[in-house]
């Protein structure tokens, strides 16, 4: 007889269903049907630049149906390629997700991944093995909208350039991506957020100097934090529930997760199974979200985006024993330096910096928190060489605070070593 | 060198890493090369190995292979002696034996072609 607390791979893939339809649901539930076209014309058509949060642009019902729509398609895309779904997959369904909230979006997304869909088919290799970077690559969308809808060229015209770009970035992204690995040592999760920001900085570069500008802006939503946040506690709640259940009506072996580092490739679905991952998933998730709520921030595209980032992360290398140090260095870089705790930039930094929390699971609290520090500052300074192109801009400033910390944690540790 | 070739070194260099931390500095490594893969067996004296760790090895090498996950993150393995990548092993190859006889750990690794 099967055993039925074993998530085989159709449950897994059913249970993510079921996740991407509740976004749907939730946002036709809160949609306004006057204006629905409008509302998701405007998502498609507004620059998506850092950062445009949907729910201020078009309100919760098109920002959390756009979410589904793109999250649905993206699960059929895996199902398609015969993946089997582990902690990467559920990773990069979450970050799409997340990002589907404020700069991804049903139309411009799909540019990178044809893009990365033709590297793969040029190379005479299945798609399969590139589909993870195309859907982290995707951080680049917001450059395809801005040259589809710019007013610079005839529309036909900005079409053949979107398309040529996504190519060129869909060949661009495999090998950068997996080069840089080696830059940070696997201790920066948002790996392809790092290479993405180099690429969007050469690109940015160029256009500036052929006279594009970038003006910066934000959309930024609040007001919504107590629908918000019983949607979002009730859909972590209802995951750790159902690891529960899956994991015989028990929490045992849950905690064997927070003893890995998380540095990449810790992949919890395949190491400690599907259901103690759902758990870790829901708790890392509830979590974040009371880090938001306590820190008077707003719940908003962005910070959900931020939240989702880590629950697909729950199960690939992050838990609450490495994320809460670095919760814990931007919340002192915050109340120290001139930005408010709540300031987008700082709420922000929190959630998304939680791309560094293998140097607190690899070396400690300590560590963890001087990570958060830093990166609380470096994000800030960013986002100007990219132009807010780059979704992942904490990624790009993860990859560069590890690169920088790692030498001198490991002299500080490596001496610590020698002297006993 | 092909990046094939250079997989499997990385592989048995992570192999060679492991084995040099944790067990003792005489070992031996083999790696067979034919049509069907490469073939790495290591073998060391390794005294305090327990069944925990026997058990903990052959759950991080067994996963099955997963090009999909191992050929975007296969760089991470076997450049840094510091950090184990054993996990990402798990993902690069098709099978793994882990023995433990007479205070001897012998480890066989296999990656199809």
């Amino acid at each position: 007889m099967a055993d039925e607390t074993y998530i085989d791979n159709e449950k897994r893939f059913f249970i993510l269903k079921t996740y991407a339809f509740s976004f749907i649901i939730f946002g036709l539930l809160f949609s306004n049907y006057e204006t629905f076209f409008d509302d998701i014309f405007r998502i498609i058509t507004e620059p998506d630049f850092l950062i445009v949060d949907y729910i201020k642009l078009s309100g919760i019902g098109a920002a959390f149906l756009n979410c589904g729509i793109v999250t649905m398609a993206a699960i059929m895309i895996l199902k398609k390629a015969k993946v089997e779904i582990t902690g990467v997959s559920i990773a990069s369904l979450w970050t799409l997700s997340g990002f589907s909230l404020f700069g991804k979006n049903i139309f411009n997304v799909w540019f990178v991944i044809i893009g990365v869909f033709i590297y793969s088919k040029i190379r005479k290799e299945s798609f399969r093995k590139y589909v993870y970077i195309a859907f982290f690559g995707t951080s680049l969308s917001p450059i395809i909208t801005q040259i589809i809808f710019s007013d610079a060229l005839p529309s036909f015209l900005n079409l053949i350039l979107a398309f040529i770009t996504s190519t060129f970035l869909g060949f661009l992204l495999p090998p950068l991506s997996s080069y840089f690995l080696s830059f940070h040592r696997g201790y920066n999760l948002y790996n392809v957020g790092f290479t993405a920001g180099i690429i969007a900085t050469f690109l940015v570069s160029i256009l500036r100097a052929y006279g594009y500008s970038f003006e910066p802006r934000i959309l930024w939503s609040s007001g919504n934090n107590v629908l918000l946040g019983i949607y979002l506690y009730v859909l972590f709640l209802v995951m750790i529930y159902m690891g529960y259940r899956y994991n015989k009506n028990s929490f045992s072996g849950v905690k064997k997760i927070s003893t890995y580092s998380g540095r990449l490739v810790t992949d919890f679905v395949l190491l400690e199974g599907m259901e103690k991952t759902l758990i870790n998933m829901g708790s890392v998730g509830l979590a974040a979200t009371s880090y938001v709520l306590l820190t008077g921030a707003a719940l908003n595209g962005p910070t959900i985006g931020g939240i989702f980032t880590i629950v697909g992360f729950g199960a690939f290398g992050k838990h609450l024993r490495n994320i809460i140090p670095i919760f814990l260095g931007v919340f002192l870089g915050s109340i120290t330096n001139m930005y408010d705790i709540h300031d987008p930039n700082m709420v922000l930094a929190a959630l998304f910096g939680t791309t560094l929390a293998p140097i607190a699971g690899e070396f400690g609290i300590f560590w963890g928190i001087i990570a958060g520090f830093l990166h609380s500052s470096l994000v800030t300074n960013l986002g100007y060489l990219h132009g807010g192109m780059n979704l992942y801009n904490n990624g790009f400033s993860g990859g560069l605070v590890a690169a920088f910390l790692l030498p001198i944690i490991q002299a500080f540790e490596r001496r610590g070593k020698d002297e006993h | 060198m092909n990046t094939e070739r250079i997989k499997v070194l990385r592989i048995a260099n992570e192999l060679l890493n492991y084995m040099f931390l944790r067990c003792s500095h005489a070992l031996t490594l083999e790696l067979k090369e034919n049509i069907l893969g490469f073939e790495i067996t290591i073998r060391s004296a390794c005294s305090h190995i327990n069944s925990e760790n026997i058990a903990e090895l052959k759950k991080l090498l067994t996963p099955g292979r997963h090009e999909e996950i191992s050929d975007y993150y296969w760089n991470l393995a076997g450049t840094n002696s510091e950090e184990n990548e054993l996990n990402l092993i798990g993902l690069m190859i098709d099978s793994a034996e882990v023995k433990a006889e007479n205070n001897e750990l012998v480890i066989k690794l296999v990656r199809k072609k």
